[in-house]
């Protein structure tokens, strides 16, 4: 499995703590694959959970126009992605 | 007896805006020329699943079908599964789509308003036989076993005017933003029926995150309604950001805490409605919840009790009479209050499921040798649990295939694998044995 970036453990762990998911660790998680449905099986109650608590925890607001929930959501690797270049200076 | 005439669109001003996306309007003349384009265009079937999740796409595909005499089948989730068996029960239909969607068995046809070109005559508003069947939405959120309910366009026309009465929009001119999709039947009557129906605009996005209702609300014109559900209100609410004024909420598919209501108010200082109903039923009921629990039936409907503890509601816009899921009581006024789901149905993030269905899916599964949902103590569970047998497989296996056949917001959080269910001597399983049995692998 591929290394984490420290932004991607940090991310990880939020997922899991905002959606409780007690029975994975971030080394479970593989930050190639798909958050949604295949890989952590998360769906839309999880994406604005996860929204939430990536507003507080980096000061942006998630919005699904600029870019498709799918993308953002594609991998713990593209949600790192786009927190590094949304995230509040 | 010949069959009434009823419009399928409210035509008064043709010039008026209708469908609004970003920013752009598309008026009532220009859309009822493209839909009649639509209707046009599409092949001889008896029904086609309207797929659309562009409410614009959505209503020319509505319209154009029903125009057409042809049923437009609304399916309760697009878990491939479900779709199968709905092209399959509905031989020689197709579908009516955003874009399309890959492995799928049946012709679809892409919604395109670009290719529609608007005509400047305004033709006057269509009028379709009153018995027409218009629609078909489904009752349950989880399973290929959700029961078809076949709504006329008698049904749907009163129902929408009864709807507009109770929130007081009869005559209003503003504009609709919801979150719902159109598919399901609050969706279809408040974001689809009424703006068909009244003189209500409707912004065509289904926006999800805080941040995106915040925007289409921003550049929709005043005044605006938002039409949604307590998952998203509870969001829009937690995100703290500042909102556009808003003439009016409405909330469904599941009861809001007073407590939330009252805030919600007060954050976007407005009135809230709550609207009760079902997919059997459409909305039959409101309530200002920051104000009181009890529920105002619509005008014209009736309960009436149904043997022991349940309830049927006649009159309105129903044709029959329709028994309800709910417990309830009335109070002495011609209220009710809510008391409680039968024990079979869960509802999770608005979807409807019976455990039942769950749990014949989850046995459907190749390799499953026996399993269970575990049933939950509340009748609106943030997730729910199962425990299954499936020598061989692995719990991520199991949820592979199960999310092909049920939506994913019942799929279990956590699934427990083990080497036997604690069925009784009868091989029945007992929720409290269950519990215990549960508590023990932890």
């Amino acid at each position: 499995m591929a290394e984490l970036s420290a932004l991607e453990q940090e991310v990880g762990q939020l997922i899991i703590d905002a959606l409780n998911l007690e029975e994975i660790s971030v080394a479970d998680i593989d930050p190639e694959a798909a958050l949604f449905r295949d890989g952590l099986g998360l769906d839309s109650i999880d994406a604005l959970e996860l929204a939430l608590a990536i507003s507080r925890q980096y000061g942006f607001q998630l919005r699904s126009d600029d870019q498709s929930n799918a993308e953002i959501f594609a991998s713990l690797r593209a949600l790192s992605v786009h927190v590094a270049q949304h995230r509040a200076a | 007896m010949k069959s009434e005439l009823l419009p399928l669109l409210r035509h008064h001003d043709s010039d008026a805006p209708f469908i609004w996306r970003q920013g752009q309007a598309i008026s009532r003349a220009r859309f009822l020329a493209q839909a009649r384009q639509l209707a046009a265009r599409l092949p001889e079937a008896g029904a086609a699943i309207n797929l659309c999740e562009d409410r614009y796409h959505f209503l020319l595909a509505f319209v154009a079908l029903a125009l057409r005499g042809q049923v437009n089948l609304l399916p309760p989730d697009r878990a491939p599964h479900t779709l199968a068996m709905l092209a399959e029960a509905h031989p020689g239909s197709y579908a009516l789509v955003d874009a399309p969607l890959a492995g799928m068995a049946f012709v679809q046809l892409t919604v395109s308003p670009d290719t529609l070109p608007s005509i400047s005559d305004a033709p006057s508003a269509p009028l379709i036989p009153a018995d027409q069947t218009v629609a078909t939405v489904f009752t349950s959120g989880s399973t290929g076993h959700s029961q078809p309910n076949h709504k006329s366009w008698a049904e749907l026309y009163q129902g929408a005017m009864l709807n507009l009465a109770a929130l007081g929009l009869h005559e209003a001119d503003g504009t609709l933003l919801a979150t719902v999709p159109a598919q399901h039947m609050y969706g279809l009557e408040l974001s689809v029926l009424l703006p068909l129906l009244s003189g209500l605009a409707v912004e065509a996005g289904r926006p999800f995150f805080p941040a995106d209702l915040q925007h289409a609300l921003s550049i929709l014109p005043e005044p605006r309604w938002l039409i949604s559900t307590p998952l998203h209100l509870r969001s829009c609410l937690r995100a703290e950001m500042v909102w556009p004024p808003l003439a009016g909420i409405v909330s469904a598919t599941a009861p809001l805490d007073p407590d939330l209501a009252t805030q919600l108010e007060q954050w976007f200082g407005c009135p809230l409605h709550e609207i009760y109903g079902s997919s059997e039923t459409g909305a039959i009921a409101t309530r200002r919840t920051a104000e009181g629990q009890a529920w105002q039936l619509h005008a014209g409907l009736v309960l009436q009790a149904d043997g022991d503890a349940a309830w049927r509601v006649s009159g309105g816009h129903l044709a029959a009479p329709v028994r309800l899921n709910d417990r309830l009581a009335q109070t002495p006024d011609g209220c009710f209050r809510l008391l409680g789901r039968e024990r079979d149905l869960i509802k999770i993030a608005g979807k409807r499921a019976s455990l039942a269905d769950l749990n014949r899916q989850l046995l459907a599964v190749p390799g499953v040798v026996d399993g269970s949902f575990v049933p939950p103590e509340e009748a609106e569970p943030s997730r729910l649990q199962a425990v299954v047998v499936a020598p061989g497989m692995t719990a991520r296996a199991v949820l592979d295939a199960l999310q092909l056949r049920i939506d994913a917001a019942f799929l279990p959080r956590p699934l427990h694998l083990v080497e036997k269910l604690p069925r009784n001597p009868t091989g029945k399983l007992h929720r409290e044995v269950l519990c215990g049995f549960i508590a023990s692998l932890k």
